[in-house]
């Protein structure tokens, strides 16, 4: 949307820009309007200021203007900026925080951070200062007068500064005359500052008034205070000014890299827990010393902000932990985090449903287990889509002001009604929405609807809701992600939103899926499959030209005989997976999937070749172009061989497809041969046509030779009687290659009937009919592919794409050699059990038929060794077993 | 409008099962003139208006469907189909709560519009580029039709309260395959004919299914999923449908065409030709379509069973007549001319693989006629056929074959019993049988 087409790169220069930008991103959410007026202004003000402080501060510009992590809607979302932009962002901001700080002459600033560092208790502490010192009126005074005094006041700083990140300039509880900031010519919210700012003072004065009945701390928690709250509470006149620091009783043991901001995140949310939980447990020190520990603190930490979630994750694990273990603690969760920033999920990760860390294991293991928590959930948190109530944003506004906040903050914060107050916010923020009207059809019902009770129930489900879609939507989070690849992580995201964003409209017919594919940005031409379980990474897609590479260097790879076919498998299988997820259907789809086929005929793989074949099929049917008659061919071949197993209804439905023109291609017109020679039971034409098989027809027809020739075997020995040749049968059944002097004169075709052939082969007949045709066809279509052979076999271009071989031999080739292939056939004849006379001599040994009729067996098939390797081989098994 | 809707009023209320029938049919012409004139009046037309006197169910019912009517008329079948799917689904519910049998007319009739409409709908979408899936879903919305039809409550009558000649030799021919039934008795009619008195009304609702029945099978037929036909065939077979013989004769007919066309799937010809068969004797004389329908498949079980018909020229069995030639003569080249020829218009009609079978048929002609000329010629060794004589009568028809090859085809021949005998091969001749070297082929062709 609006804000990714404009990608923020803030230019330092140019405050305007930015604000109009801002502007820009949030005119489509009407139904804040009058948040952001306040927001605006607090980012316009902040503006002035950090041009005030220097350039290198103007880089956090962005940080204010970076969407809240909450937006109320999963279709907001989608407008967040990708994350590359905002990881540099991020750096960018961090580097120039040095810059900055030296800047804050003050250092009471830093000790004004560590104060405020929880803007919730902010009227618990104002009531505490309102009983303790008087100097800090003194203080107070001085810091009125701050030359880098912002004129608007932004929260979002103070949030930086609650979680102990950045020490903020504190507003004064007589906020200094606001300096009008410079809003660009023509923008809407001009009249902001004006409006938002009497509100903090409103807001102040009734804090001041409420502030008397806060005065006990024992009501204070360490419960992440309601999002409104959070980022409300300005503390505009916070008065807090005295510098104290709550510290916790324990020693707090001295973190080794107390220059991390982490660590200085920690120690804050540790201080407040100890304070918390030891109320009222403040204790002076003095201000310089204290300032300065928390300059040393705070110091190197930049104006980055960290999501409410973690601040609230990091609170509940410091409070569920025992005081002895708060190291260990610390340790933990910064290996927590460190692992969440470095692989940029820091704002997506779901930290409201991450367990607590495992304290009994070691410190990184146990953070190694918490990563694998957060990676195998998903980065669930769509911003916004389904973060927990308690995170969600509720800006103050003119008509529930923050008086009102506090003081139901007040009645109700106590732990065990955390989950009602939660509900009770979102209450309240959904009254905000519908306030202003915008929040559509959706929530609009629920305005006539005054019974909080019905509401929180229905808030409750709704919240349900929203999280069991988000966790439907989830279960396709991609596991790989957490391989550092943000932007990939982030592609992800926006996919998922997009999704969610259409199933929300719950018109499934106009989806449109392709919009919805990723596009790979893999450049590997090597990569293995991996049967995918979640949604596919883009990462490790490859796009079309890569992949066109890769299938190039592969099928170039099988014709050098550089790949076996294992590894070939592994290639093939990933490229079309990369075909699927990116929905590419075109020639190159064609082209994997034939190749394969090819591949897989070629090794004997009938399960991918047969997926190959189904998806091509299909593929065809589309109209994309590729060797449609080849795979046609085959697709006869292999259901005629079938056609006794239950194929015999898809043969009809292939055959009641084939058209004339597909039926005049040699390779159709040869696999329609010997479908024809199949129903005949002709087995003299079968294995003539087998010996001229065209393509990888041979491997097809490979599948039934050994059923054929045993029913040839069984036919001939009931027809003939007494005996019958083993070299007859080894002529009939393709054991010995036609010679001049074989006994048969299978080959005296005469010219007459070679002229029918042609003549029928012109007219375009599906089957050439006679004998003669086929065998002229079928002598030719050797001679010329025996040319090809040895032609190809030296320059290897007419080898087909995914084969190795320019000639595939077929299994049962038959053997040029007479002799040896009548020693095959007899050896064949006496594996099926019958009576051989004459056996010592094969060319000699005579079939005894009436013997041999009723004891025939099928032979069992020789088994093929797995994975070419004989390691594998069964046999190899049982012979090491029996010898060991 | 308002005759239309007071006519189907009249009908619902007092159970016309026929006259709602009629009305209810898609090409009903008072129906197609209503919703066209009250269209032409108002194109905002809801015929919602029209249907609040109506019974429970109805109402909606005879919204969908005028609404469906509106579509067709204006050729939106894809939403036509829609409609009437939806009204489908209230008829369905009425006809489970209906306690007559009257419901079943409309049923019948609800069903043909759906398959016609469906058909229709996806020749729509074919033609916008669309995938066609309306014929699919057709099937699977007929699905739920025989459920709902077949759970009519009420105690399934298992003889029928009227057998007719034919019908009962049906029965009994039933009760032999089953085998589990006693045969039929005089004490067993009684009691069932009182029975199935009891109750009628429910247990007549069953009498739909078969209807529904027949017209899934030609759903599947033409989707090409046949596999689904044999669920479908062995409920209707089953105890638990409706005796056979209670069904209308023309729904019957119809099962049993169907019926038979699959049984040559499964190669099963004697089956194939009885069903066959009993759908041309009791097909409606005036029907000469479908009467060549069931010729065009029953042609080639007879031919493969041994049977040669006088084929009648009035219908239009042509493509047949070479092929009956070749079959007298023993013509393989006319045989496999007319094979070729018309192998297009055979696979399409889907006889071709069977017509194939009638190859070994046609050699066996041809070497029955060698045999008796070779009888003539020698006389004193007329059963020793020299496997030369066959393979030159094969040349003089243009059939040029090798001596193997022949000595193959006769093999087969001997091995499938067309002929007893065996061959010498050293002699290279085939020594036939003395008694009955040919025996008919209805007797061996069932192996």
């Amino acid at each position: 949307m609006n804000a990714q087409q404009a990608a923020p790169q803030p230019r330092q220069d140019d405050a305007a820009a930015q604000a109009a930008y801002a502007q820009a991103y949030w005119q489509h959410q009407a139904a804040e309007q009058q948040q952001q007026q306040q927001w605006y202004a607090a980012g316009g003000g902040q503006q002035q200021w950090q041009q005030a402080g220097g350039g290198a501060a103007a880089q956090q510009q962005q940080w204010p203007q970076q969407p809240p992590p909450a937006a109320d809607t999963a279709t907001h979302v989608a407008a967040d900026p990708g994350a590359a932009a905002y990881s540099a962002a991020y750096g960018q901001a961090y580097g120039g925080y040095g810059q900055w700080q030296q800047q804050q002459t003050q250092q009471q600033y830093a000790s004004y951070g560590a104060h405020a560092t929880y803007p919730g208790a902010a009227p618990q502490q104002w009531g505490w200062q309102q009983q303790a010192q008087p100097q800090q009126q003194a203080q107070h005074g001085t810091w009125q007068h701050q030359p880098q005094q912002p004129s608007g006041y932004d929260y979002r700083q103070q949030a930086a500064a609650w979680s102990g990140a950045a020490p903020a300039p504190p507003p004064t509880g007589a906020p200094p005359p606001p300096q009008p900031p410079q809003y660009p010519a023509g923008s809407g919210y001009a009249a902001a500052p004006t409006h938002s700012l009497p509100t903090d003072t409103g807001n102040t004065s009734q804090q001041q008034q409420y502030a008397g009945s806060y005065t006990s701390a024992s009501s204070y928690t360490s419960v992440p205070p309601p999002a409104s709250l959070t980022s409300s509470s300005h503390v505009p006149g916070g008065g807090g000014r005295r510098p104290f620091s709550i510290r916790p009783q324990v020693p707090k043991p001295k973190p080794p890299e107390s220059s991390s901001p982490l660590v200085a995140a920690f120690n804050q949310a540790a201080a407040k827990i100890g304070s918390s939980s030891t109320a009222p447990a403040y204790t002076r020190v003095q201000v310089g010393t204290a300032s300065q520990q928390q300059q040393t603190a705070a110091a190197p930490v930049g104006p980055q902000q960290w999501p409410p979630a973690l601040k609230a994750y990091v609170e509940r694990a410091f409070k569920g932990c025992d005081l002895r273990q708060r190291p260990k603690l610390q340790e933990v969760l910064k290996h927590l985090i460190g692992h969440a920033q470095a692989s940029g999920e820091l704002w997506t990760r779901d930290w409201g449903a991450m367990p607590l860390p495992d304290l009994s294991q070691s410190a990184a293991d146990a953070a190694a287990v918490l990563a694998e928590v957060a990676a195998i959930s998903g980065p669930a948190t769509a911003p916004g889509a389904a973060v927990p109530a308690h995170t969600t944003r509720a800006w103050p506004s003119p008509t529930v002001g923050s008086a009102a906040v506090s003081q139901q903050y007040a009645q109700q914060y106590a732990p065990q009604q955390r989950k009602q107050q939660a509900q009770q916010q979102a209450q309240q923020q959904r009254r905000l929405d519908t306030n202003y009207g915008q929040k559509g059809r959706k929530r609009s019902y629920r305005d006539s609807d005054e019974s909080s009770r019905s509401e929180s129930e229905e808030e409750h489900w709704s919240r349900a809701e929203r999280q069991r879609r988000q966790q439907r939507a989830g279960r396709f989070g991609d596991a790989q992600n957490d391989s550092g690849k943000s932007s990939a992580a982030w592609k992800a995201e926006e996919r998922r939103r997009q999704l969610l964003a259409i199933l929300e409209e719950g018109d499934d017919a106009d989806v449109d899926w392709d919009a919805l594919a990723i596009k790979g940005s893999c450049q590997e031409l090597e990569k293995s499959y991996f049967r995918l379980t979640s949604a596919p990474d883009p990462a490790t897609v490859r796009p079309e030209p890569v992949l066109r590479r890769a299938l190039e260097r592969l099928i170039s790879m099988l014709r050098e005989k550089k790949a076996p076919y294992f590894y070939a498998l592994d290639q093939f299988k990933g490229m079309r997976q990369d075909c699927t997820v990116q929905h590419i259907r075109n020639d190159l789809t064609v082209q994997v999937y034939e190749a394969h086929g090819r591949a897989a005929l070629e090794y004997g793989d009938w399960a991918e070749f047969n997926q190959c074949q189904s998806q091509l099929r299909v593929l065809y049917n589309e109209g994309v172009p590729g060797s449609r008659c080849e795979y046609l061919a085959y697709r006869l071949l292999y259901q005629s061989v079938h056609a006794k197993h239950g194929e015999l209804l898809q043969l009809l439905n292939t055959l009641k497809k084939v058209t004339l023109q597909e039926a005049a291609e040699p390779q159709v017109a040869h696999a329609l041969a010997v479908r024809a020679a199949l129903a005949a039971a002709d087995y003299a034409r079968f294995f003539r046509l087998y010996s001229a098989a065209p393509g990888l027809s041979r491997a097809v027809m490979d599948i039934v030779v050994p059923t054929l020739r045993f029913d040839a075997l069984r036919v001939f020995t009931k027809a003939f009687l007494p005996t019958l040749p083993v070299s007859f049968l080894a002529a009939l059944l393709g054991f010995v290659a036609p010679a001049p002097h074989s006994s048969s004169n299978a080959h005296a075709a005469s010219p007459a009937s070679a002229g029918d052939a042609a003549q029928a082969a012109g007219a375009g007949k599906l089957v050439s009919v006679g004998d003669a045709a086929s065998s002229i066809q079928g002598e030719g279509l050797v001679a010329a592919a025996a040319g090809d052979a040895t032609a190809a076999e030296a320059d290897g271009s007419a080898i087909l794409p995914g084969c190795i071989k320019a000639r595939f031999e077929g299994e049962h080739v038959a053997k040029v050699d007479f002799v040896q292939g009548c020693q095959d056939c007899l050896d064949f004849v006496l594996e099926c059990g019958a009576t051989v006379l004459n056996a010592d001599t094969a060319e000699a040994a005579l079939c005894d038929c009436k013997a041999s009729a009723g004891q025939l067996t099928m032979p069992v098939a020789k088994e093929r060794v797995p994975h070419e390797d004989s390691l594998l081989s069964v046999e190899n098994f049982l012979k090491q077993a029996v010898t060991s | 409008m308002e005759r239309f809707v007071r006519e189907f009023h009249d009908a619902v209320v007092s159970e016309d099962g026929a006259r709602l029938r009629h009305l209810v049919w898609l090409l009903c012409p008072g129906a197609q003139q209503a919703a066209a004139q009250a269209r032409q009046a108002n194109p905002t037309w809801n015929p919602a208006l029209f249907a609040s006197r109506l019974p429970a169910g109805w109402a909606e019912f005879l919204t969908l469907h005028c609404a469906c009517l509106a579509a067709v008329q204006q050729g939106a079948h894809v939403e036509a189909y829609d409609k009437l799917v939806a009204a489908l689904q209230h008829f369905l519910k009425v006809f489970r709560e209906a306690p007559g049998a009257w419901v079943v007319g409309p049923m019948y009739s609800l069903v043909h519009n759906l398959s016609s409409v469906a058909q229709a709908a996806d020749q729509e979408l074919r033609l916008a580029g669309q995938r066609p899936d309306k014929l699919g879903d057709c099937g699977d919305q007929l699905r739920k039709c025989f459920a709902v039809s077949l759970q009519a409550p009420g105690k399934v009558c298992t003889w029928p309260v009227v057998a007719v000649p034919h019908g009962l030799t049906h029965m009994v021919l039933r009760a032999a395959c089953t085998g589990a039934r006693q045969p039929l008795q005089g004490t067993n009619m009684v009691q069932h004919t009182a029975t199935s008195c009891l109750g009628a009304g429910h247990r007549e609702k069953k009498l739909a299914a078969l209807d529904i029945v027949n017209a899934s099978i030609k759903i599947y037929f033409r989707l090409n999923t046949l596999r689904l036909c044999k669920n479908l065939m062995r409920t209707v077979e089953s105890r638990q449908f409706a005796a056979f013989d209670s069904f209308p004769m023309s729904q019957r007919v119809t099962y049993q065409f169907y019926s038979g066309r699959l049984a040559v799937f499964d190669e099963n010809y004697e089956q194939a030709r009885q069903s066959l068969g009993f759908a041309l004797a009791h097909c409606h004389k005036q029907a000469k379509k479908n009467k060549a329908l069931v010729l065009k498949y029953l042609v080639p079980v007879q031919l493969v069973l041994g049977r040669l018909p006088a084929l009648p020229a009035a219908h239009c069995l042509q493509q047949y007549d070479p092929i009956v030639a070749a079959m007298r003569n023993g013509d393989v080249k006319v045989f496999d001319d007319a094979m070729s020829t018309q192998q297009f218009l055979f696979i399409q009609e889907g006889t071709y693989l069977l017509l194939e079978k009638l190859r070994h048929a046609v050699y066996r002609r041809l070497l029955r006629k060698v045999h008796a000329v070779h009888a003539v010629l020698e006389p004193e060794k007329r059963t020793q056929v020299p496997l030369a004589q066959f393979q030159a009568a094969l040349a003089i028809q243009g059939v040029v074959m090798s001596l193997d090859e022949v000595e193959c085809v006769t093999a087969n021949l001997i091995f499938k019993r067309y002929v007893k005998a065996y061959i010498s091969h050293d002699r290279k001749i085939i020594v036939l049988a003395k008694k009955e070297p040919f025996p008919p082929l209805h007797m061996i062709v069932d192996v």
